[in-house]
């Protein structure tokens, strides 16, 4: 992906064998709003109903990096220059790790479209991979926003409406409240391991800031002591960098997994509301059809009615039955990788740190006895 | 030829007594760097090879007058007696030899004799070789000793005195009540009248403890360390009687700060020869200090001298005549201001620390939940154990803020108080100078008034006049006399404080070092534990 300087423009490479392409080879350049367009009329498509739709890939947040610049750009003059270089460094560093961030989820975004079978096949997803100039997405105008919110709210009210609806398959009885259950823990989780991470930061600030003070009193003395200072310093500003990674590590695998499931299981609900409402419907339509078969007309209607209701609510069932298996084994999966690949790097990390804190013990040990003889 | 041995040995033997902490890592003594594992080092991109470089650039060494000690006349010493005793038994055992073969060669014939002669000989030679190993063995034990804790030896060669204070009680109740402390003093130094002493203090004998001294030698130009603050906050805190979390630490805190007040207080030659420090550790009852409460009359004098010092300093403008004092006292300010900062950076990352131990342990609750929730067991089990790491994991953060907070915001605190006491040690002299130069003045105006009366002719007050310029030149030369004295003082106890902070600083950042080590290795078992859990989610 490239950046541009209010907007993150993705270069997005294919490569497929699909006979539905016209080429196995593509690449072009789509923009964050782009994602969201896709999203938004898969999420549309009735046809799509009964199947877990994939979250889409939250806005790129450059907020964080942006208030370091200004802050950089604003004490220009007020700090020494070594100050300076290294908060452009730390800057630089933030800056990729945002865009690191950014750039896998919506990878990710793409590459679960692109694996399921049935959004393979979509019409708007070839289009998003294929079309060669801009896809000149109308930004949303105030109204349809608006619309969208009122959308949302609309939804939520109609959940508690048709939570009360009863529901006949025990699947999906637990399901809906395995996923209830998970969702506020998985939320709650996931706060927990964002204010962790932010702590970490903050620790690896300080050390930064110490150093910079050790260096300030070494710059004034000038025995043989401050050769240790200077030293000294320089181990709390290696710890720092090392703490810090370590802290963007653990943000990358933990967090952005924790994340992520938040908005997958939010998407599953997602589908359990759209069953249940097609649940309701149906039982809506038996309703009409009684009412109808009392009153003696409109029957063949309501009768059509229903059983496009039935079928409607049959093939919702089926398919969020397979989704969501396959969902709970893809978290199962997901959640094993991502922690194995976590432990493994807290492992090296801290092996490369107690090596580093071994060496400058012993060289600051040297130091010491260097000044003694 | 011995002797060129000993400061190749000596090297050894110093850089060694450190090392000997640290585990298996072999650090070999000669300027070879060390052995270290560039393989893992490699994986960091961020770190070129060039961390080993600045290992032999440390043997370019400056010796200052300062630094040069008694114990590396110990050490030679030690080291050459040894080395002397190796090569004389040695010398002694080739000699014997030769001796005997040519024994043996000159009198084959009288055979008989020569084995009696032989056999008293090999055992003499025996016995002179088991006495010297012997004895070289005394010596090298002697030299352990030592060398375990070499830092008694900078003082002085006998001093070794210990002060722990500890089972503090409280007594009394309501607001009255105060807590005393147990200071216990184990020594051997022949001043003090038994080898191990137990009293019981008050916080406010140690303020009375200080106050005295500074009295009596501040004005001399020792440099007496200052006593921890009086806060009333925390002690009502206490008095009150919560048993919580702060009121514990900050008991704690001012026990700790008390034994390094005593410790320092001690370590002063001077001071600890003061008869008022010996009272203070040996004697049962101590008259109570009345004078250090807030509000008595003392207290209020105190504040009335404090003020009258601060407009005194802003008026007199001494001329400085020595560069040092100058340079010095420059060097001084801008390390209290650098201390500060410092200090305060120090206290930002223990508060961090101690807010990342929190999140940790609320992120461990929320994870076990989430795994309690979890119906795939294998996953969920792994969650679990994930809590539990986390929850370990805090407990480690905690235990290495509380050794970022003992070890170094403590004594930071110290010396930015040692700084004052040390700025109020120059204070000192310039008021030592402008008292000389008043008297100088009055000398001068005490001449002209003589002046006037010769030309007066007024015989009885002439006299009078003569006795006063003679009073006051007694005063000036009194005046200069001290005025030196407190400069050569000032430097000694520059230079001794000096070389302390050095030597307190190396100690304690060799610490955190360490404690920091140790928290690495901790947290990789608590990983690899967790990691074949990880694994084993099917």
């Amino acid at each position: 992906a490239l950046c541009e300087r209010d907007k993150v423009k993705f270069t997005v490479h294919t490569k497929t064998t699909l006979s539905s392409f016209q080429k196995p080879e593509y690449s072009v350049q789509r923009q964050h709003e782009d994602f969201i367009w896709l999203h938004d009329t898969i999420v549309e498509t009735e046809e799509y109903a009964g199947l877990i739709i994939p979250p889409a890939p939250p806005k790129p947040d450059f907020e964080g990096p942006r208030e370091k610049m200004h802050k950089l750009g604003e004490g220009e003059s007020s700090m020494t220059k070594e100050e300076y270089a290294k908060m452009k460094q730390e800057l630089e560093a933030e800056y990729l790790a945002v865009f690191k961030k950014t750039v896998q989820v919506h990878e990710v975004f793409l590459q679960r479209l692109s694996s399921h079978p049935m959004f393979r096949k979509d019409r708007n997803f070839q289009i998003f991979l294929e079309y060669d100039q801009d896809l000149t997405v109308r930004r949303k105008n105030a109204k349809e926003m608006f619309g969208g919110f009122f959308k949302n709210m609309v939804k939520s009210a109609d959940e508690v409406l048709i939570s009360g609806v009863k529901e006949v398959d025990e699947f999906f009885e637990q399901e809906k409240n395995f996923l209830l259950d998970y969702s506020s823990k998985i939320k709650d989780a996931t706060a927990k391991a964002e204010k962790m991470t932010r702590s970490h930061k903050n620790v690896a600030d300080d050390y930064n800031h110490i150093s910079g003070a050790l260096n300030n009193i070494a710059a004034d003395n000038n025995t043989a002591f401050k050769k240790h200072l200077e030293k000294c310093a320089e181990v709390f500003e290696k710890l720092r960098k090392v703490e810090d990674r370590m802290a963007s590590d653990q943000e990358l695998k933990l967090t952005e997994l924790l994340r992520y499931y938040t908005r997958d299981i939010q998407a599953a609900k997602d589908l359990l509301y759209r069953r249940a409402r097609a649940l309701a419907d149906y039982e809506n339509s038996n309703k009409a059809l009684d009412k109808a078969r009392l009153k003696g007309k409109d029957v063949a209607q309501a009768e059509e009615n229903q059983k496009q209701c039935l079928q409607k609510f049959d093939k919702l069932s089926e398919s969020g039955k397979k989704e969501l298996t396959s969902f709970k084994a893809r978290r199962v999966v997901a959640f094993r990788k991502n922690l194995i690949e976590m432990t493994e790097l807290e492992i090296k990390h801290a092996k490369v740190r107690r090596l580093k804190c071994y060496v400058y013990h012993y060289m600051f040990i040297r130091q010491c006895s260097g000044i003694l003889i | 030829m011995w002797f060129s041995w000993s400061p190749v040995a000596w090297c050894c033997l110093v850089s060694s007594p450190e090392a000997a902490r640290l585990s298996a890592e072999d650090i070999s003594p000669s300027s070879n760097g060390p052995k270290a594992e560039p393989v893992l080092l490699d994986d960091d991109p961020d770190d070129p090879d060039d961390l080993f470089a600045g290992l032999t650039s440390c043997e370019s060494i400056e010796l200052s007058k300062c630094y040069q000690e008694q114990d590396i006349y110990s050490y030679t010493v030690c080291v050459c007696v040894c080395v002397y005793i190796t090569f004389l038994s040695i010398l002694i055992n080739f000699y014997v030899c030769v001796c005997m073969y040519m024994c043996i060669y000159i009198y084959i014939y009288i055979y008989i004799y020569i084995y009696a002669f032989i056999y008293l000989y090999v055992f003499f030679h025996i016995y002179l070789f088991v006495c010297f190993l012997f004895i070289y063995t005394l010596f090298y034990i002697i030299y352990l000793f030592i060398k375990i804790d070499h830092s008694f030896l900078c003082i002085c060669a006998h001093m070794s005195i210990l002060i722990v204070i500890n089972f503090f009680v409280f007594l009394g109740d309501g607001m009255n009540a105060y807590m005393v402390y147990k200071v216990l003093t184990k020594t051997s130094l022949s001043i003090f009248s038994r080898d191990e002493v137990c009293v019981k203090r008050r916080f406010s004998d140690f303020l009375g403890l200080h106050s005295k001294l500074a009295s009596k030698y501040m004005h001399m130009g020792y440099i007496v360390p200052p006593a921890p603050e009086k806060s009333i906050v925390g002690m009502t805190k206490v008095k009150v009687g919560k048993e919580d979390l702060s009121s514990v630490e900050f008991v704690e805190k001012r026990r700790s700060a008390l034994e390094r007040y005593l410790l320092r207080t001690v370590k002063h030659p001077a001071l600890l020869k003061d008869p008022d420090v010996l009272q203070f550790l040996e004697s049962s009852e101590l008259p109570r200090a009345v004078s250090t409460q807030a509000l008595s009359g003392a207290g209020i004098l105190r504040m009335v001298n404090k003020a009258a010092d601060a407009v005194n300093k802003m008026t007199i403008k001494m001329n400085e005549s020595d560069a040092w004092f100058e340079e010095k006292q420059q060097q001084f300010d801008n390390l209290d201001v650098q201390l500060r900062k410092l200090h305060a950076s120090v206290e930002s990352l223990v508060c961090h620390r101690r807010e990342l131990s929190v999140n940790t342990a609320s992120f461990a609750k929320s994870a076990a939940m989430l795994g309690n929730s979890e119906d795939h067991t294998a996953l969920s089990r792994a969650l679990s154990q994930l809590a539990e790491v986390e929850e370990k994991i805090d407990q480690l953060h905690q235990d290495q803020a509380c050794a970022d907070f003992y070890l170094i915001s403590e004594l930071l605190g110290d010396y930015v108080r040692l700084i004052t006491a040390v700025k109020g040690v120059f204070d000192q002299r310039m008021k030592t100078w402008a008292k000389c130069q008043d008297a100088q003045v009055m000398l001068q105006r005490k001449r002209e008034a003589e002046a006037k009366l010769q030309h007066a002719n007024k015989p009885d007050k002439l006299q009078q006049a003569k006795d006063e310029i003679r009073e006051w030149e007694g005063k000036v030369q009194q005046g200069e006399r001290d005025f030196e004295q407190i400069s050569k003082n000032i430097r000694r106890e520059v230079g001794r404080f000096e070389k302390d902070r050095v030597k307190d600083f190396r100690v304690v950042i060799i610490k955190y070092l360490e404690s920091l080590v140790h928290t690495q290795q901790q947290l990789i078992k608590y990983w690899e534990a967790f990691l074949p859990e990880a694994k084993a989610i099917a």
